[in-house]
């Protein structure tokens, strides 16, 4: 079954359409990249797949079930572009907290957040307050509760900003790690460069329809062209339908 | 039902400890302890045993004290939220957006009734040490109605969150309830004189507006008048329910039309 | 550089508002709260200060009847639930008793504010007294100039609490606060004449208090002629009491002066006739 399905999707916000007739699939276990310009409607896009509001036309589907459902959300961990958390709480604490949003017992709690917190490399810094936190290190926080509570799609909106060149690498060898535990990772981005890297397959959204879609493997063979040149004719020109 | 409770707990846990790591609470117990323990030591015209003017002051502190803590617990709930983009990860989790509602009211409800609690526990301890009477069936009543106070007045601050920024919340539910307690008993007869469109509309908001001097059996404990029949604290906790719920339906309705 | 410049400005800004508050109530006189020559705090505050201490005394006041404004007092609940006799207090409560029991609730709205809020009064008696203290107490403290927060004070710490020593102390500071005022005198002379026993010291202040009250007419400020009567009714029980007919005779003559008919009248008649 296909981890994220969207069928002739639009959206509009008064007369302006945020999303048109958008449709895209996401295959169980591997990594799509979600690219386009701001005010493409890739967040508008991410936002539906979460259930935040339904679409105007077509529908969408997380695992074969509406994601306004509890068993659909259940099975998505979600981290936002920049969420600034809740600064009185610790890393710890703040994970007790969406622990208990997801069901988990208190000590299936704990387990989960011994394990996540090495792994998002915040091992040292799992009992300070989130208010002493840096920017990058509260981008950490937000895949620790994506993580919570072993989720089997993960949807990052910009997942790589605020993350310095280390944290980077962390982060794709993370992403790598997930996908080969079967995960499947869908993430919105700007860095194009680390998109080729770790994505298995690319969407290009422009004016809020898809016109580009195709694995990375495609773009060597496409000319010999990368990502980047791609991005930029697809952005600079006319491109009325997405290939298959 | 097990799921929900923990969503409900971990819910409740957040708001007692934003209220106690934000300090309000130990600020309050110390202003009160400042201002009264000198009260106390004072002996006018060298007359001592005078003690309701403590028990006055102490429960005007206690008042003012639950009030704004209970407005402003409530009144942070979701703006914050919104404004710091965490109800993004906390919609994307398999809770529902009445379950977070009833989450969000529960948790600012225990956070007051707590705070509220305290100072109840300190006053008591303090009355009973200076008067001999250790929580009498007045004092204990005078709470309990307290707390229906803190329902009505957490759900409806909870409800102007969605209406309005959170300084005119706070500005307007304090108009509000201030307004209330100064006038609320009398406004009927205030207007009596009035012409009939007037009257009309005090009487509209007579029926409408929370009658949150209901709650308030201050002078009954001060002057250690009897308890009231207990038929009466029922009727007026079961407003404090009703209004509360009618609060939280309204809320609820706009929460989940809200775009987030 | 800023902050001395801050500084300065806040300094001149602050010696402007002294001197017009200095100058201001004597150029407009008589037409602002404030009198010139008084102090800073009046000045400030004017007659803000005399309302919170009238606020305190009506606290009292309400202690006094348990709580409750007797405006808003509607007498149905307590006569059966709960009511000290007071016999020697100075209020006058026979009016009090006549009030109509309120009307029955409308709506559940009133019929929870009858239930919840107390309806009826009741008094305090003897040693419960003491509650009334710290409201007079606080009540000079806000406005020395509130004579009847002395007087009230006085008359609780005498009647109630038996301790008209202490009563006299509140008196005596009373009168240094209020030099002019002679009702001070005339209940420092009463708790003297009643409670001490001391004739010589009670006759000390009724003739300050005739001098004061004879003064202020001098001086041409509102007097009370009933205050009058009540200093020279006591002068003449205390000259009947040492048999000085000529004293007796003189404050007679002042009496009758006064045209005023009372109780207290025909009481001094009855004593220069015997």
């Amino acid at each position: 079954m296909d981890a994220i399905t969207i069928e002739q999707v639009t959206k509009k916000f008064g007369a302006v359409p945020a999303v048109s007739d958008l449709s895209l699939t996401v295959r169980t276990g591997e990594i799509m990249g979600f690219l386009g310009t701001n005010g493409a409607g890739k967040t508008t896009t991410i936002k539906m797949l979460l259930g935040f509001f339904a679409p105007d036309a077509g529908r969408v589907r997380i695992f074969g079930a509406d994601p306004v459902t509890a068993a659909a959300r259940s099975r998505i961990g979600f981290m936002p572009e920049t969420a600034y958390y809740y600064r009185y709480l610790n890393l710890r604490e703040l994970l007790r907290f969406y622990g208990g949003l997801c069901g988990m017992s208190a000590a299936a709690i704990r387990g989960r957040t011994e394990q996540l917190i090495p792994l998002v490399g915040l091992g040292d810094a799992g009992d300070r307050l989130l208010t002493h936190y840096s920017k990058g290190m509260l981008q950490r926080a937000g895949i620790a509760q994506a993580l919570l509570q072993d989720p089997d799609l993960l949807i990052l909106d910009e997942p790589l900003t605020g993350l310095d060149p280390l944290a980077r690498i962390h982060f794709r060898d993370l992403i790598l790690a997930l996908r080969d535990q079967g995960k499947t990772v869908f993430f919105s981005s700007h860095e194009l460069s680390e998109a080729e890297l770790i994505c298995d397959r690319v969407a290009i959204l422009k004016q809020g329809r898809l016109v580009w879609l195709g694995a990375c493997g495609d773009i060597a063979g496409d000319g010999g062209q990368n990502l980047e040149r791609i991005f930029l004719h697809l952005l600079t020109h006319d491109t009325p339908e997405a290939q298959p | 039902m097990t799921t929900c409770c923990r969503q409900l707990a971990a819910l409740c846990a957040l708001s007692l400890r934003e209220l106690y790591r934000r300090k309000d609470v130990w600020l309050v117990l110390t202003l009160g302890l400042l201002i009264l323990a000198p009260l106390s030591a004072i002996k006018p015209y060298g007359v001592g045993g005078a003690s309701r003017h403590l028990s006055e002051i102490a429960l005007l502190l206690i008042w003012l004290s639950a009030a704004v803590i209970a407005l402003s617990v409530a009144g942070r709930q979701f703006p914050p939220e919104f404004e710091h983009r965490t109800i993004y990860p906390l919609l994307a989790k398999p809770v529902s957006r009445t379950t977070l509602l009833a989450g969000k009211f529960l948790g600012a409800w225990v956070a007051s009734v707590s705070a509220t609690g305290c100072f109840y526990l300190a006053y008591g301890l303090f009355a009973g040490a200076k008067l001999g009477l250790w929580f009498p069936v007045v004092f204990c009543q005078a709470f309990v109605l307290h707390v229906g106070f803190l329902t009505l007045v957490t759900a409806f601050s909870l409800l102007g969150s969605f209406c309005f920024t959170p300084t005119a919340n706070l500005t307007v539910c304090g108009i509000v309830i201030g307004g209330m307690f100064a006038i609320g008993q009398r406004l009927p007869e205030m207007t009596a004189a009035q012409p009939a469109v007037l009257r009309a509309l005090a009487r509209v908001i007579y029926v409408v507006a929370p009658h949150v001097e209901f709650f308030d059996l201050r002078r009954r404990v001060v002057h250690e008048w009897g308890p009231v029949g207990s038929s009466v604290v029922a009727a007026v906790l079961l407003y404090a329910v009703v209004y509360a719920g009618a609060c939280l339906l309204l809320a609820g309705w706009i929460f989940r039309r809200k775009k987030c | 550089m800023r902050a001395p410049l801050h500084i300065t400005v806040a300094t001149l800004t602050l010696a402007a508002a002294l001197a017009l508050g200095q100058m201001l109530p004597r150029v407009f006189a008589d037409r602002m709260p404030q009198t010139a020559g008084t102090s800073l705090l009046d000045q400030v505050f004017g007659e803000a200060r005399r309302m919170i201490s009238d606020g305190m005394i009506q606290k009292a006041d309400e202690y006094f009847h348990g709580g409750v404004r007797i405006a808003d007092c509607t007498h149905a609940e307590t006569h059966a639930e709960n009511h000290f006799a007071l016999p020697e207090t100075d209020h006058a409560h026979a009016d009090e008793h006549d009030a109509q029991p309120a009307a029955p609730p409308r709506d559940p709205w009133s019929w929870i504010n009858a239930h919840i809020h107390i309806a009826g009064h009741r008094h305090m008696d003897g040693g419960q007294a003491r509650e009334l203290i710290p409201w007079y107490w606080a009540a000079v403290r806000v406005e020395p100039k509130n004579v009847l927060a002395y007087l009230l004070c006085a008359s609780v710490i005498s009647q109630e609490l038996r301790r008209p020593s202490e009563a006299l102390r509140i008196l005596e500071e009373g009168i240094r606060n209020n030099p002019g005022d002679a009702e001070l005198e005339i209940d420092a002379g009463c708790i003297y004449l009643n409670r001490m026993h001391n004739s010589s010291a009670a006759l000390a202040c009724f003739e300050r208090a005739h001098v004061k009250w004879t003064q202020a007419q001098e001086a041409q400020s509102p007097v009370d002629g009933d205050l009058k009567l009540r200093i020279l009714f006591y002068l003449c029980y205390l000259a009947k009491q040492r048999n000085d007919t000529a004293a007796l005779g003189r404050y007679f003559a002042e009496a009758q002066a006064l045209n005023i008919q009372s109780g207290r009248f025909t009481a001094i008649q009855k004593m220069t006739e015997h």
